[in-house]
């Protein structure tokens, strides 16, 4: 028995209709933000920097007292409405200290992460991609430079170089690359056997296109994390140095110089210590959340 | 497992020697002699002063004679105190350290470790969010404030505790809590990510599939592989705490190896300093190498790694 066409209907093509992308293209970074934004903790955390950074930059311009000005006979005084932080031992508006402090304190952490981010990134990345023989001759050096303590040598360092703003940042970012060059390798040789990478050689891509097009973009949410990371503990160890004499040298203050030198009259006037401490700890606290929303927010196994 | 061993301890020595050519070029390179700073000395006396410390000789000699007085561990005399040597310096404050450091290593690795695991396992529960905060918190603050705070509060305000000095177990107290105290926020938090880690690994499951008691799976199965990454990190917790040490031991005005080390950088003894930082470096490096071992030992992973 034969069966008429007319028994049969086309069925509506719905291929088309499966492959439509219903929901918005989003691009890596805004899907980056929209989680980022989620997280309260971090969304506070680069809150507070912010305001942080803007009082550290444009703070000084709003008072009329000046980080090395001592007025006379307004010294140790507690905070007030015409001093808001107090002043210091040699009557300096402590306000305006904090605020240059905290330039000078903000500036070692972006150098030391900008110098990590130069040379660690370089170092690994070139470790990583020509593998082999160099690769294990690069890594056997930073095995070398981490068994050796490290905060020794900037201190060393320090000595060698006289106490002042180019030692510590030049202590702080010789010493402090290992880790991102660490990070960087290991990114590098897990990426460069995948399939774009081959598809961008046979296509012929240059080396320096491979690293910076290719390579570099892929490994950057390990790279941002430990820039984070990283900042905190380059105030540290500028505080760390201020304590033992290290640090810059008056009338200049850091955030550490002003912690050290109100760790030395705490018994009396203790907001001299507590002040500048807590600039510290909130920053810090900033960081650290800024990065572990960062973390959360980069890693694409998480994406939801 | 014996060949493992062998290449630690080459890499080990190699790295000795690095630490030792470094830092003795590193302080030759400093302008000046270390009698520079003094009041300007007659030609004639500085030379003999020069010839007494052989530093006359040519830079290569200098350096190969303080090869060989380091490996016969003679650290060589004080600039700036006459009749001390680095070797007093550090065979009378070390036992003090030792105490100290040992103490807060111990009491962050006792408290820490099960503080950590207790947190991964009663994740965001209330000791979590509690020793989490607190860990923040102290990882976040430096070190001298914590010391600061604690020697004023409980040492001057409620006299709980001796403020400073050394003798009586009381005065351990107060240094003890504030040097193990960004080590003991640093092992927690450790611990508590490398266990939470564990917890989604396929091996986890399987030994609860298998049906082996909760308590069996935790102790056996989770814990002895958290583990890993605390015994690794044994050599940068003891170079945390030696480097706390530093300005703990200032701040306590405790006789031992670290506050040396600070008063001979400022006061410019450059032989201490040099001595000290070798003495340092091969402390750590010791710890670094017993930590690799411990690795290799309970991990098997790194050893075949390694080997190959």
């Amino acid at each position: 028995m034969a069966i008429s066409d007319s028994r049969f209907a086309p069925l509506p093509n719905r291929q088309a209709a499966a492959e439509r992308i219903t929901t918005p293209p989003i691009s890596f970074a805004a899907d980056a933000w929209r989680r980022f934004k989620a997280n309260p903790a971090a969304l506070a955390g680069l809150v507070i920097l912010v305001l942080i950074a803007l009082a550290a930059f444009v703070g000084p311009y709003f008072t009329e007292y000046s980080y090395s000005d001592q007025i006379r006979g307004m010294n140790n005084k507690p905070p007030s409405a015409e001093h808001w932080f107090g002043t210091d031992p040699l009557g300096r508006d402590m306000l305006v200290r904090i605020f240059i402090g905290g330039r000078i304190s903000l500036a070692v952490a972006v150098f030391a992460g900008l110098l990590q981010l130069v040379v660690g990134v370089a170092y690994g990345a070139v470790a990583g991609l020509r593998g082999g023989r160099v690769d294990n001759f690069m890594m056997r050096i930073v095995d070398i430079l981490d068994t050796i303590p490290l905060t020794i040598y900037v201190i060393l360092l320090a000595v060698l170089l006289k106490p002042g703003l180019t030692s510590i940042f030049i202590a702080i970012g010789v010493v402090y690359w290992t880790g991102m060059a660490r990070l960087v390798r290991a990114s590098v040789l897990a990426l460069k056997e995948q399939e774009f990478m081959l598809a961008a050689r046979a296509l012929g891509a240059s080396r320096s296109r491979l690293v910076f097009r290719h390579l570099v973009p892929n490994a950057m949410a390990p790279i941002i994390v430990e820039l984070t990371f990283s900042v905190p503990r380059a105030i540290f160890t500028e505080s760390f140095l201020s304590f033992i004499g290290l640090g810059v040298s008056a009338p200049m203050a850091s955030w550490g110089v002003l912690a050290s030198d109100g760790f030395a009259v705490m018994r009396s006037y203790l907001w001299e210590l507590a002040i500048p401490a807590a600039a510290i700890v909130m920053t810090t606290i900033a960081f650290n959340f800024v990065g572990d929303g960062l973390r959360d927010a980069l890693d694409p196994k998480l994406r939801r | 497992m014996a060949r493992y061993i062998l290449q630690r301890v080459i890499t080990m020595l190699v790295v000795a020697w690095v630490v030792v050519t470094l830092t003795f070029f590193m302080m030759k390179a400093l302008p000046g002699g270390p009698f520079a700073s003094e009041k300007k000395l007659p030609e004639a006396i500085l030379k003999n002063i020069e010839r007494r410390y052989k530093l006359d000789r040519p830079l290569m000699e200098q350096y190969f004679d303080y090869l060989k007085n380091v490996v016969k561990w003679d650290l060589g005399p004080s600039f700036k105190y006459e009749g001390r040597t680095v070797n007093d310096v550090i065979n009378k404050g070390f036992s003090v350290s030792a105490k100290l450091g040992g103490l807060s290593i111990l009491i962050s690795l006792v408290l820490g470790v099960p503080i950590g695991v207790i947190g991964a396992m009663r994740h965001n529960g209330l000791l979590d969010r509690v020793t989490s905060g607190l860990a923040i918190l102290t990882a976040a603050a430096p070190s001298f404030v914590i010391a600061g705070l604690l020697q004023y509060y409980l040492g001057f305000k409620l006299k709980w505790f001796p403020p400073a000095t050394w003798g009586t177990t009381k005065h351990y107290v107060l240094p003890t809590i504030a040097l193990c105290s960004f080590s003991l926020a640093w092992l927690i938090k450790l611990t508590r990510s490398s266990m939470l880690e564990v917890t989604n690994q396929d091996y986890v499951r399987t030994a609860r599939a298998k049906g082996i008691p909760e308590f069996w799976v935790v102790y056996r199965h989770m814990i002895k592989n958290a583990l890993v990454p605390v015994i690794a990190s044994l050599a940068p917790l003891t170079a945390g705490i030696l480097v706390g040490s530093f300005i703990i031991e200032f701040i306590f005005a405790i006789p031992g190896v670290g506050r040396e080390f600070v008063v001979s950088i400022t006061n410019r003894d450059y032989t201490v300093t040099l001595g000290m930082t070798v003495f340092y470096g091969f402390l750590l490096t010791g710890f670094t190498l017993v930590g690799d071992i411990l690795t290799a030992l309970v991990d098997p992973r790194v050893r075949l790694d390694k080997e190959g």
